[in-house]
């Protein structure tokens, strides 16, 4: 079984290396650079997508929106003139559910597969090959994705038969994610501008009933006096944020909390500089409360 | 009146007849026979006893008009009513041009436009506020948006529903300032329910608060209205929630898509959700105050809460 994978930025690229590290892999990317790059560890490069679907299997692609995913697909020498029936796409993108679902519709049409497997657990998780995998599709497809799937990750959770699921999923655990993120950096500004040590109020939450990825992580990381090791676009958050709302007006649900959530984030995104990392928030926060979380911003 | 003169030999078409779309087209048939069409046939039967001429097909009125104003619930029924099966496309044909009176999208309303060039048929979106009831005064107001000089050879028959339009820009920006305006309404509703609502939980009368904002710095379109009759049960205007929730997504969809936080729409849409789910969608805004006195733990009535 030949494997392709295109998309060689943060995640994506990581996600190629842990491939690589037990299958051969051919790649393929409009950045040079990142293909040169995965070549240097033995994979082999692809001329055009189109090539790349031709020589393989199984495509795997990671690209940031399903807009690129359309394009990449149905472009000019895009993956579906190489995608002949029986082949199947592994969508990793953090997409749109509704898009993902039209995009299977319509390779189905000539007999190619897709499913969709976006990841949460960061770069360090897919270099560990411990990052959680979600996955949704139709039984067919799942079991001829489910050995490549293992290469990158034993945590692989099924979503649904239905595609687009999983990267619901994602949406629904990365808005829960970011808001929890800005809820506790809000309240351990107010904590701190009102007396609280940083290192009292991270050691109490995360024995107690508040405690959260960001207290466990980001503000021990911040008491540490440790450089932070995340990696990730603060306007790749709020595309997330903005499509779990997106999923919301769709079915109806409110969603007033991560609606004013997706407003910070489009506030940090419109006032911290040329692309802001998600962590990042945190300046936009101590700003608002007039105050900082971390004294010396050197150590944070 | 001169204006008619000039727009005399315009033969004027009206597709929906809904309960916006039917109060303008009224307000055009007082000064001209128009040709309208909706999908239900009992309203184009109404309509033509009052005077209008029935179209039986969307091509058929296309094809007898110059100028076919549209009014339907959204861009996508527009887009159906033009190039869905049955729609207008068939009988358009270079020169005439459509006026989308509908709340609609402004980037959908692009795209439609595009579409409609390519067969010379030019499109001025032309939505309106201010409700059934302003149509019928000839007061409503009218957001316009399309190439400027095709505006102009319309303007005459836009005037004949209301001297109130303000020329906006380009094809899509008459939606693009109605969804603002909406935006602003519906906020301006529910945060006087809210603060009247902590106001009379206090125990502030709603007539001294309506007196006192109505003459004051808090004053709004919406206290106006809503707070003379707060207290007595009284309606303002009817206008359905999921109509208000469609256009509230609009609006975030647009800040969302050009990069606008949009923090207090989105908390009053969400509002607005919330009122929709547990009123249901054919509910009208009034309604949103049971939502309000819900969450507070109160009802309106005249006199003040006893303390």
């Amino acid at each position: 079984m030949q494997i392709g994978y295109v998309g060689l930025g943060a995640m994506g690229g990581a996600l190629a290396r842990r491939l690589l590290a037990e299958r051969s892999l051919t790649v393929w990317d409009l950045n040079r650079d990142a293909v040169v790059a995965l070549e240097g560890l033995g994979a082999s490069a692809a001329p055009s997508a189109a090539e790349l679907a031709r020589r393989c299997d199984v495509v795997l692609l990671c690209l940031p929106r399903s807009s690129d995913v359309r394009q990449l697909i149905f472009g000019s020498t895009g993956l579906a003139d190489g995608l002949a029936p029986g082949k199947l796409v592994i969508d990793q993108t953090s997409g749109i559910p509704g898009e993902t679902r039209s995009l299977a519709r319509q390779l189905a049409a000539q007999g190619a597969r897709m499913i969709d497997a976006p990841v949460s657990g960061g770069v360090s998780g897919a270099a560990a090959g411990t990052i959680t995998i979600m996955t949704s599709g139709p039984d067919d497809a799942y079991e001829q994705a489910l050995p490549v799937l293992r290469s990158i990750s034993p945590n692989i959770f099924r979503c649904g038969r239905r595609v687009g699921d999983a990267q619901a999923m994602k949406l629904v655990n990365n808005a829960m994610s970011v808001s929890c993120r800005l809820a506790t950096l809000e309240i351990v500004a107010m904590g701190k501008k009102m007396g609280l040590s940083l290192e009292t109020m991270t050691d109490v939450i995360n024995k107690g009933s508040g405690r959260n990825r960001t207290s466990n992580v980001m503000l021990r990381t911040m008491v540490d006096g440790k450089p932070s090791l995340s990696n990730f676009a603060l306007s790749l958050m709020l595309k997330d944020v903005n499509q779990a709302i997106e999923l919301g007006m769709e079915c109806g649900s409110p969603m007033a909390i991560t609606n004013i959530v997706r407003g910070l984030l489009q506030i940090g995104v419109n006032t911290l500089g040329d692309n802001p990392q998600l962590e990042e928030v945190l300046g936009l926060i101590e700003s608002m409360a007039a105050t900082r979380i971390v004294e010396d911003r050197s150590t944070a | 009146m001169t204006r008619n003169n000039k727009t005399d030999k315009i033969h004027v078409g009206y597709v929906g007849l809904g309960a916006t779309g039917g109060a303008l087209a009224r307000r055009l048939m007082l000064s001209r026979k128009i040709h309208v069409f909706d999908i239900r046939t009992e309203v184009v039967r109404e309509f033509a006893e009052d005077g209008a001429l029935a179209t039986d097909s969307l091509p058929s009125l296309a094809r007898a008009c110059d100028i076919i104003f549209i009014c339907l619930p959204t861009s996508a029924a527009v887009r159906d009513a033009i190039f869905g099966e049955d729609g207008m496309a068939k009988g358009l044909s270079s020169g005439k041009v459509i006026i989308d009176q509908t709340t609609g999208d402004p980037f959908e309303t692009r795209n439609i436009a595009r579409d409609l060039a390519e067969v010379g048929v030019q499109l001025v979106d032309a939505p309106v506020s201010g409700g059934p009831r302003g149509a019928v005064a000839g007061t409503i107001s009218i957001m316009c948006g399309g190439q400027f000089d095709v505006f102009e050879t319309v303007r005459p028959v836009i005037e004949l529903i209301s001297p109130n339009f303000v020329y906006c820009g380009e094809t899509g920006n008459g939606h693009g300032a109605t969804l603002v305006d909406n935006a602003v309404a519906a906020c301006n509703r529910l945060i006087t329910y809210e603060a009247v609502t902590m106001g009379f939980k206090y125990g502030l009368s709603i007539d001294e608060m309506s007196k006192v904002i109505n003459m004051g710095t808090g004053w709004s379109a919406a206290s106006e209205r809503i707070l003379p009759v707060l207290g007595s049960g009284g309606q303002t205007e009817p206008f359905q929630l999921k109509l208000m929730v469609k256009d509230l997504r609009l609006a975030s969809q647009i800040g969302m898509r050009c990069g606008a936080p949009m923090l207090i729409a989105n908390m009053v849409r969400s509002t607005f959700e919330t009122g929709s789910n547990e009123l249901g969608g054919s509910a009208d805004l009034d309604q949103m105050k049971h939502l309000f006195e819900a969450m507070a733990n109160v009802k309106f009535t005249r006199s003040p809460l006893a303390k």
